[in-house]
């Protein structure tokens, strides 16, 4: 099986380069690499030319996370019909489901061959995985030279970002992640509460009294446990200080961190002033909340996210970014839910935005084609025309331009069954600066995504630095085991005593090794900095 | 393979007392050679495999692969040692393994002797197929059955006890409550699988025994307790020794699904499993993810060695080896 | 539960109807639980939680189940096969294997036990085996991938080679040699017969072990047709949790993600339902030696 495998490759191979070969020569070979000014005859001997790099045909084989949709296999005829012609190379996709990413993302780097672009995100352990050797490194010249499309579009500070210890590893998406955090409301129970304008979170006591007054199958804050677990509690949390995140661990982690609102970026570890005292305004909120019957007493076995359980009217907080929000705020409209949207700002009334790394294609470390790699995701991330078939599909058969020039279906054809919908497929990256608004997006929500660079701001000290945690990771693992044991209960409410409990977590962390740990991000720290000079 | 046998095997004296490997090759080829399938299977699927142990001691990266990657000694153990619960979550995986293994077994046993015992076909069949639907609902389900039916505000059995005039109870802050409820999940989960198994062993008893016992006059109940218990004990005692194979390997689904992060519970329902992946969620680390795996191994089988040294002792037939 | 009066038949076998049904209640309970939350409203679900009786009439979630027909039936279709081909293989050389650890003969039969069961204990974690059989045995993307690697269960054996010593009396063996048979015929003719009721239950355990595998095709397979209905079930599941979470775009509520879990188990007993019936046979009887003997 294996062998016919291994043949039907090869001829499939040798056919494409015959084809290729011959349209070489037909002249079609060098279109798309006119920008590189290295045309077959310019004679230069030092380097081979790109036509000529070009003349073997290859199969570009990679994986991107979620699921193949349904009509994936035509926009991959389409999308591999076009590479073929402008690059002579061809995609051979697979997806990683998502819940295999954890054990299946490194396994497969690991396997280091049959593999030569894979879909790399912060969230998704870049970080780690590059320091590891798990990638490719792309240097400025072959960027400049492989990728002309992407180096004109993309912000020069983006590469930046992308590197790990000083290297590229990842050729990041051209347009920011530019979200908030946001909480929705009911505009019904607003009003019962005699609310009319909401700014900021921790206002909300009254709404949550009249949800527990009035609403009896329904609490005010439904929390999951995977993701709003921590949620109001960081929301809180941003009321004093600049947080954003840790640095040094998940989401769901105390560790090390500085305030996002500090220009000159002084470390503090989250048990130490003046984040200590953040921390515990907003678990004094939490308690008073929780113990008031405003927060379900169970998020821990609690798998529905608040967003979903605010649509069926049994929560009375919806939770969510600017982005994955868009859709409750359509389901509940349609339910006749008037929704009210306040955004999570820092006390200066700004969200650091602008991060690039949520989301790029590295290059597998032992791929043999790297520069095939680079020049194919040019043109799906940067051409228009790969753009909108990797991210919509075909035109006239999953979406249409409308005549006030948005993106909407075809006729017939309803968000349920397009076989192909937009983001579905995996290729979060390309440039979204290409594309046209939506036409479904509700009134509220455009109005938010309006608001959002009002918002917005890039200005934060790391901007772009990535921590790597090889040096610490055992005090990382530990760190890690003791944030779920000791400040879960604290983000959720669930505690005695608010100092006692704060008290129990430091000793706990400290035992950990949050000094050392605080100690490492400090020195990558300054380093990052010095650098930024 | 069997002709190069025989002419070594030809050198060598004939008469000794202990028989040589090879001789005993020779005389029982046809056996050694019913086991050769299962055994290359174990050797390519697991024993190669098997070699990378050692990456419990290397600090992995993907340049220089398994084998080549640098060694770190025992760091990659740290993490779990230093955490301050290795014992808690040591005891805590072997303790609920037992209460599991022991109920399990209790129930399964019961099951079976009384299904052997009531003669309507249509009966036994429903019932053993009912037995069985457990089996097939994962732990997340089940997970959101116990939410929908034990959560403080909503929960079916707190709304009726608050309607009857009681106090809620709140198993989700309550450490005490899980010692009762996870056994008795498990067992409810596979007292369809292990009942079968007995039932099998029972209905595998030589018929002609229990019509002898009928003659002497033995009512249903002493032969139950004089041939189908007694008759049963070789296969409790390699069910036994078999689930205490698996003593440090917790139910990682089940605490993980029924009880996630909890961390008010933590003390009272933390295994190594749970412990391992709490830790090592936000840090992909190949060495520290099979360093605890390793420990794990290596406590099981000084076990398994110890209690098949005492059932060898007592009870040679029965020993798994 | 005094003694004298669990002795007298009529008792005891109220006794044993009543005990087992009562299990069999308590097991069959959460099961229409799941089977009218999978025919219910996603909405009610989510609004009200589960109940012994649908909550708005619903098959969403079967709908959304069965809309690629296609994809169903090829995964039913490897399901299936890799089930058949892995469990009759299965069976048999495990069985061989347990018949040869048995044999008093084979001085080293605790060896080799020990040899099967050391793997339970030891391995060199996921990395180093996904690598070995990618990369060197080259099984992604086969459908051996799927029959060998759920294959042998070193319990199974061990459990199929404590069978075997209570239901094959070792004189029966003894005389059957002394009657000229070979030691693969023995096996043949005399030990599987007499293991009827342990392959019976073996087989099923295998069966379902196959049939539920769903981690082998998540690990070693990444095209279609390879992917057999509990990883599909998985895919489904899995794709609709996170795309949730991703998308910006609107499709993604209106999935029935509560009643299609539910839904995927009720899909997912479909052969346990048809097998166990079948299987039953092997439970009733008692085994009468002497019927073999000859």
């Amino acid at each position: 099986m294996r062998k016919a495998k291994k043949n039907a490759l090869f001829i499939l191979t040798m056919l494409l380069s015959l084809t290729m070969l011959l349209s070489a020569c037909s002249g079609n070979g060098n279109k798309t690499n006119n920008a590189n000014g290295n045309k077959p005859d310019t004679g230069n001997n030092a380097a081979p030319t790109e036509s000529a790099a070009n003349q073997k045909a290859v199969v570009l084989k990679g994986y991107l996370l979620g699921e193949a949709p349904k009509g994936m296999p035509e926009v991959l005829a389409a999308l591999n019909e076009k590479l073929k012609k402008d690059i002579n190379a061809t995609i051979d996709l697979n997806y990683i489901g998502w819940g295999d990413v954890q054990s299946k993302y490194p396994l497969l780097l690991a396997t280091g061959e049959d593999i030569d672009f894979i879909f790399s995100a912060d969230w998704n352990y870049y970080g780690e995985q590059a320091s590891k050797g798990a990638f490719y490194e792309l240097k400025p010249e072959d960027i400049a030279k492989y990728m002309p499309k992407k180096s004109a579009a993309i912000d020069p500070s983006a590469w930046e970002e992308a590197k790990v210890d000083g290297k590229i590893f990842m050729i990041p998406k051209t347009t920011p992640d530019n979200y908030t955090f946001v909480t929705v409301l009911r505009k019904d129970i607003m009003a019962e509460a005699g609310l009319t304008e909401v700014k900021n979170f921790s206002e909300i006591g009254p709404y949550l009294e009249a949800v527990k007054k009035n609403h009896p199958d329904m609490i005010g804050l439904n929390l999951d446990s995977q993701v709003d677990l921590p949620t109001p509690y960081q929301y809180l949390m941003r009321d004093k200080i600049g947080f954003q995140g840790n640095l040094s661990g998940g989401p769901l982690a105390q560790g090390v961190t500085y305030d996002f609102d500090d220009p000159t970026g002084k470390i503090y570890s989250m048990v130490e002033e003046p984040y200590l005292s953040a921390q515990k305004y907003a678990a004094g909120i939490m308690k008073d909340w929780y113990d008031n019957g405003y927060v379900n007493k169970n998020p821990y076995s609690n798998k529905i996210r608040s967003k979903d359980n605010f649509v069926e009217g049994k929560s009375g907080v919806a939770f969510g970014n600017s982005i994955d929000i868009a859709a409750t705020i359509e389901a509940a409209e349609a339910k006749g839910i008037e929704t009210y949207i306040v955004p999570s700002l820092m006390p200066n009334g700004k969200a650091p935005m602008g991060g690039v790394i949520g989301g790029g294609i590295s290059i597998a470390a032992n791929s043999k084609n790297p520069e095939r790699v680079m020049q194919a995701f040019d043109l799906i991330m940067e051409d228009p025309s790969y753009v909108y078939l990797t991210y919509f599909g075909i035109e006239g058969k999953n979406y249409v331009i409308t005549p006030d020039d948005k993106i909407g279906l075809p006729e017939g054809v309803t968000a349920e069954n397009n076989t192909y919908p937009p983001d579905a497929a995996g290729f979060w990256f390309v440039n979204k600066a290409l594309f046209k608004p939506m036409s479904t997006w509700p009134q509220v929500y455009v109005d938010h995504w309006k608001k959002l660079k009002d918002y917005n701001t890039s200005d934060y000290a790391y901007k772009g630095f990535t921590f790597n945690s090889d040096k610490v990771k055992t005090q990382i693992a530990n760190l890690a085991n003791a944030s779920t044991q000791y400040a879960n209960p604290i983000y959720i409410g669930a505690v005695k005593n608010v100092d006692k409990a704060f008290d129990e977590l430091a000793k706990n962390l400290n035992s950990a090794g949050l000094d050392k740990v605080k100690a490492e991000v400090q020195a990558q720290a300054d380093a990052f900095l010095a650098k930024k000079k | 393979m069997s002709s190069k046998i025989e002419q070594v095997v030809v050198r060598t004296p004939k008469k000794a007392k202990r028989i040589s490997p090879l001789q005993e090759l020779r005389k029982n080829w046809v056996l050694y050679a019913m086991f050769v399938p299962i055994a290359v299977f174990f050797i390519i699927f697991a024993y190669i495999p098997m070699t990378g142990v050692i990456m419990a001691f290397k600090e992995f990266n993907y340049r220089d692969g398994i084998f080549m990657s640098p060694w770190n000694g025992l760091e990659n153990f740290e993490y779990f040692f230093q955490s301050g619960k290795a014992w808690i979550v040591t005891r805590n995986t072997m303790l609920y393994n037992l209460v599991f293994l022991g109920a399990y077994t209790f129930f399964s046993i019961l099951v079976a002797v009384l299904i052997s015992e009531t003669y309507n076909r249509f009966f036994k069949k429903a019932a053993q197929t009912f037995m069985f639907l457990p089996y097939f609902i994962s732990w997340v389900t089940v997970s959101a059955f116990v939410y929908n039916f034990l959560n403080y505000e909503f929960g079916i059995v707190n709304v009726f006890l608050r309607n009857i005039g009681l106090e809620a109870i709140d198993i989700y802050s309550t450490g005490g409550y899980w010692y009762l409820l996870l056994p008795l999940l498990y067992v409810w989960k596979w007292v369809g699988f292990g009942s079968v198994l007995y039932l099998a062993a029972i209905v595998g008893i030589d018929q002609e025994i229990y019509e002898a016992a009928t003659i002497d006059g033995a009512s249903r109940f002493q032969k139950i307790m004089r041939i189908t218990l007694p008759l049963l004990k070789p296969t409790v005692v390699v069910l036994v020794l078999l689930g205490l194979g698996r003593i440090m390997r917790g139910e990682f689904d089940m605490f993980y699904q029924l009880i996630g992060n909890n961390g008010g519970l933590m003390n009272a329902t933390d295994i190594i499993d749970t412990l391992v992946f709490r830790s090592l969620m936000g840090t992909q680390d190949f060495g520290m993810a099979s360093s605890v795996g390793l420990y794990q191994s290596v406590l099981t089988l000084i076990i398994i060695l110890f209690a098949n040294y005492l059932v060898r002792r007592y009870d040679k037939d029965n020993a798994l080896f | 539960m005094e003694k004298n009066k669990l002795n007298s038949a009529p008792v005891f076998q109220a006794f044993s109807y009543t005990v087992v049904a009562l299990i069999a209640i308590l097991c069959l309970l959460p099961f229409i639980v799941l089977i009218s939350g999978s025919i219910s409203d996603e909405g009610q679900v989510l609004a009200k939680g589960y109940s012994f009786l649908p909550r708005g009439f619903s098959l969403d979630a079967y709908a959304f189940i069965f809309r690629n027909p296609g994809d169903i039936l090829s995964a039913y279709r490897v399901s299936m096969t890799v089930a058949v081909v892995g469990t009759v293989l299965s069976l048999l050389i495990s069985t061989m294997a347990a018949y040869v650890m048995y044999r008093k003969e084979v001085k080293y039969r605790n060896q080799l036990a020990f040899f099967l069961f050391f793997t339970t204990l030891f391995n060199g974690g996921l990395a180093p085996y996904f690598i070995w059989i990618n990369s060197y045995l080259h099984l992604k993307n086969t459908l051996a991938v799927l029959i060998l690697l759920p294959m042998f269960n070193v319990m199974y054996v061990l459990i199929l080679r404590s069978f075997i010593q209570g239901s094959v009396p070792e004189p029966l063996v003894e005389s059957a040699k002394i009657d000229g048979a070979g030691d693969f015929r023995i096996f043949w003719q005399m030990v599987l017969p007499l293991c009827k009721p342990a392959l019976a239950s073996i087989g099923l355990f295998t069966i379902l072990a196959y049939w539920n595998d769903w981690w082998t095709p998540m690990m070693f397979t990444d095209k279609e047709q390879y992917v057999p209905l509990q990883y599909l079930l998985y895919k489904m599941l899995s794709s609709m949790n996170m795309s949730a979470a991703m998308a910006q775009h609107m499709s993604s509520l209106d999935t029935p993600k509560e009643t299609f879990k539910l839904a995927m188990t009720v899909i997912a007993t479909g052969p346990i339902v048809i097998l166990f019936p079948f299987l039953q046979q092997y439970f009733v009887k008692g085994i009468t030696i002497g019927a073999v003997k000859g």
